[in-house]
């Protein structure tokens, strides 16, 4: 970790993407249409913008005898529909002091929708990226150091997924699951993704079990679950990290190219792939420009960040070599 | 990973499109073309040409008569040219089409047929014809059940002789005498033979009409020619472009002449484009079509009445009509063609008013016992999925309007988007808690008995479920009333209470917007849609 840190685009990675998750976990808190405290009708109602109480809901704020707004005081489902504002001009609505990134065609404020999709989208990138790394090295461990039948159908099982495209194999699977909810999404997403994590640990542990160290655990009698867990594959780990890494901006792209085909995140759910579906839908709006570019700054910047902490760790493993 | 890069930077950058607005020095659309009314015809009709139609969405099958098929409306518009029927309505009255003649007795209907008429595939059309159709839809074995139900009074079909048709009937009925002589597509009888669901006529239809099928290549289009003499068009070309900013990019480009049922956003963007008003004619026409969101009233959220009238004021529908209709599609309260003698004037739609239906919901019971932010009673939350067709632009605006209004008063929604495809077969499974669909008739004359009668619950277009004895009654005296006017009475009894009742969540009118090219000439809009005979195409 301190070798990435001294590294200054693994540094510079870290900090965009440390604020981001900063953001993303506490939107509930930055952008809100319930304030974080307000005393109204006599009672005080703390954090009201998480609980999200009924009796609040729809209550307009200004009876209230003193309240504090989140920064940005819009929810991401919040519509014209809720915030009642009235312009000459029906949305969408260009940046300005209310809506600092404008708004949509509905009214929803693109900043707040940005922030809570920040969640959605992170969310289904990390756990994509973890699930798939825990297959990739069951699997890419397993085949390894068994070798024989079961490295060769285990071989098999992985070209087999690699020869699927990629697009049309997560169309297939996500029309065919009916829950809409974000993880069978993401166990979709992972299903694809443990290829590559597979591979790299069965070669790093093909390299490995020849080794001094396997050979002495072996001759002492550790069983093969011990040597694989305990030894082989904290080896194996540097170079599949650089991948998972890599892996993470990858899933954030598949989310969002999925979203856009509507098969992501159920709308209205905000997700940075939902947002750039929506904004494709209101590409016959002369000059609403804020809709697609802030989302496709927030999705290239932060695969950009990702894929600059994957070489800032492959330089730090190779470093270490 | 790299290749999706270029897809987010791409739609960036097309988020960045230049403005396209109006050019200043150029004079804006007349009063004309903005109303959508079409310029009156000038020029003298030539033969020859194709017109290129975009639909929005490809028909599933080429048949009318098959349950399966027989609902959609782009089946209707393409089928409509190939086909023929016996008769054709226009302003309330018959004119004889595949009939010569016709006449009546309180039991009976004989029909001569005209001499000479032949199918595309060149045999002649006889009484023979006309009985296999027949026989087709009042088989109940076959999937032929949406046309059956207006024809259910036919007792028997006699061909005396190869032009001569006789019916008759058990009972009296308006809808079937109109249904036989001016709904009904004859079809060849050797064409119906085999199994009905995979007969080759449903995909490559051998009508009588003025234009006969040329092919149909899925996903792509679907070509007619000219059967005879009857039109100017040499080929009409239906393309599928579900997409409707590549169609309007095409439309630009003079790749398509007629452009279908657009959006309201995208048939009001044509006002800001030049190129619009100088090369094209934007056409509004009214439609016997209407919108609504259904509630399936076999689950215990939705059985409630009050329960229904609360949603219904909770739906934004001036700001819908505002931000999503455009102005476009009035709201409506009525199953029955607006305007009409059937629709009662007195009734108004509910307002919106999110206090009143608090209300309504805690009188029935719905309170936030556990303070999660969600209404429940009993131990049960309010809570629920939209079912919403992927593809459909409305909806995904909409829904988030009225999600926006139920979450504010702590009903959780949520929209669960499938194809279309899939969509229709859940609703026809009452595999759903909320959906929205359209009822689109091609015909003033419409029986509201398959959409809210009880009976039609199980397997009929009551999807929703809606039960109520006295509507049931209603409907069953609307069948068998002959007096025109003491139907009419009925049929605003019936709109009464099925509004009150909340049967349906009615949204609005859907009329007809299109745009053509002005060398497309002869468009005259009916509900039926355009009489492509009289199409022509200028230079």
């Amino acid at each position: 970790m301190r070798r990435l840190w001294g590294d200054r685009g693994g540094r510079r990675s870290l900090l965009f993407l440390g604020t981001l998750l900063v953001l993303a976990l506490g939107a509930d808190l930055l952008a809100s249409d319930l304030p974080l405290a307000v005393r109204l009708d006599g009672q005080t109602w703390w954090l009201p913008c998480l609980s999200r109480p009924v009796a609040l809901q729809g209550r307009s704020l200004a009876d209230a005898e003193w309240s504090w707004r989140t920064p940005i005081p819009w929810g991401p489902l919040q519509t014209v529909a809720s915030t009642g504002e009235e312009r000459p001009e029906p949305p969408p609505w260009a940046p300005d002091a209310h809506h600092w990134l404008g708004t949509d065609e509905l009214g929803r404020d693109v900043a707040a929708r940005l922030l809570h999709g920040a969640r959605v989208s992170l969310f289904v990138a990390v756990f994509t990226v973890l699930i798939s790394l825990g297959i990739g090295l069951l699997i890419g461990g397993v085949s390894g150091y068994a070798g024989g039948l079961v490295d060769a159908v285990l071989s098999r099982l992985l070209e087999v997924m690699q020869t699927f495209p990629l697009v049309f194999f997560l169309i297939a699977l996500l029309s065919l699951i009916r829950v809409q909810s974000l993880w069978p999404l993401v166990l979709a997403l992972a299903l694809t993704r443990w290829t590559d994590v597979a591979r790299l640990v069965r070669a790093e542990v093909l390299s490995l079990e020849s080794r001094e160290f396997v050979l002495a655990a072996r001759a002492l009698g550790a069983s093969p679950a011990r040597i694989i867990t305990r030894h082989l594959l904290p080896n194996a780990l540097g170079p599949v990290l650089v991948v998972a890494t890599f892996g993470v901006g990858s899933a954030i792209l598949l989310e969002t190219a999925l979203s856009f085909l509507g098969l992501g995140v159920a709308p209205p759910t905000a997700s940075w792939g939902e947002l750039l579906t929506e904004a494709h839908r209101t590409l016959h709006h002369p000059g609403a420009w804020w809709l697609a570019l802030f989302p496709g700054l927030a999705i290239a910047s932060t695969v950009l960040a990702v894929n600059g902490l994957g070489e800032a760790v492959r330089r730090s493993f190779d470093g270490r070599s | 990973m790299s290749r999706l890069t270029p897809l987010v930077v791409l739609l960036a950058l097309a988020g960045c499109k230049g403005s396209g607005g109006v050019d200043a020095g150029s004079p804006g659309p007349d009063a004309r073309w903005l109303q959508g009314a079409l310029a009156p015809e000038t020029g003298t009709p030539r033969d020859g040409g194709t017109l290129t139609v975009r639909l929005p969405l490809e028909p599933t099958g080429l048949t009318r008569l098959h349950d399966r098929f027989n609902e959609g409306t782009m089946v209707r518009l393409t089928v409509g040219p190939l086909y023929e029927t016996l008769a054709r309505a226009h302003d309330g009255q018959l004119t004889p089409l595949l009939a010569e003649t016709w006449s009546e007795t309180a039991d009976a209907l004989t029909i001569t047929l005209r001499a000479g008429v032949k199918f595309h595939d060149g045999t002649e059309l006889t009484s023979a014809d006309v009985k296999a159709t027949l026989d087709v839809v009042m088989d109940p074995a076959k999937p032929t059940a949406g046309f059956r139900a207006a024809l259910d009074s036919l007792r028997s079909v006699e061909t005396p002789d190869a032009r001569t048709v006789v019916v008759r009937w058990s009972r009296p009925w308006f809808l079937a005498r109109h249904t036989l002589l001016a709904a009904l597509p004859v079809m060849p009888a050797h064409a119906l033979q085999g199994d009905f669901d995979t007969l080759p006529i449903h995909r490559a239809p051998i009508g009588t009409g003025p234009f006969r099928f040329e092919k149909w290549e899925p996903g792509l289009s679907l070509s007619l020619v000219r059967a005879d003499g009857r039109a100017h068009l040499d080929r009409v070309v239906f393309r599928f472009l579900k997409d409707e900013g590549a169609a309007m990019q095409a439309f630009e480009k003079g790749e398509l002449g007629l452009m279908t049922r657009l959006t309201p956003s995208a048939w009001r963007s044509l006002e800001t484009q030049p190129w619009a008003w100088q090369r094209s004619q934007r056409i509004f026409f009214e439609e016997n079509a209407y919108a609504w969101l259904g509630f399936n009233q076999r689950k215990a959220l939705f059985v409630d009445p009050l329960v229904r009238r609360a949603l219904a004021m909770l739906y934004p529908a001036e700001l819908v009509e505002k931000t999503v209709d455009l102005g476009l599609e009035p709201r409506t309260t009525c199953p029955y063609f607006p305007g009409s003698r059937s629709c009662d004037p007195s009734v108004q739609p509910l307002a919106y008013d999110p206090a009143e239906a608090r209300r309504l919901l805690a009188a029935a019971g719905w309170g936030d016992s556990d303070h999660d932010g969600v209404l429940d009673r009993e131990g049960v939350r309010f809570s629920f999925a939209f079912l919403a067709a992927s593809q459909s632009v409305k909806m995904a605006r909409l829904l988030p309007l009225f999600l926006d209004t139920l979450r504010h008063a702590g009903i959780e929604a949520r929209i669960e988007t499938v194809d279309v495809s899939a969509y229709l077969s859940r609703v026809r499974a009452h595999d759903f808690d909320a959906m929205a669909l359209s009822w689109a008739s091609a015909d003033e004359v419409q029986d509201n008995f398959p959409n809210f009668h009880s009976s039609q619950a199980a397997q009929g277009n009551n999807y929703v479920g809606y039960s109520n004895p006295e509507v049931d009654a209603l409907l069953e005296r609307v069948r068998t009333e002959l007096d025109a006017d003491r139907r009419a009475a009925l049929e605003r009894e019936v709109h009464r209470r099925v509004y009150a009742d909340q049967a349906y969540l009615f949204l609005g009118r859907r009329p007809a917007l299109d745009a053509a090219l002005r060398t497309v000439h002869g468009l005259k809009p009916s509900l039926g849609w355009y009489d492509l005979t009289a199409v022509w195409i200028s230079n």
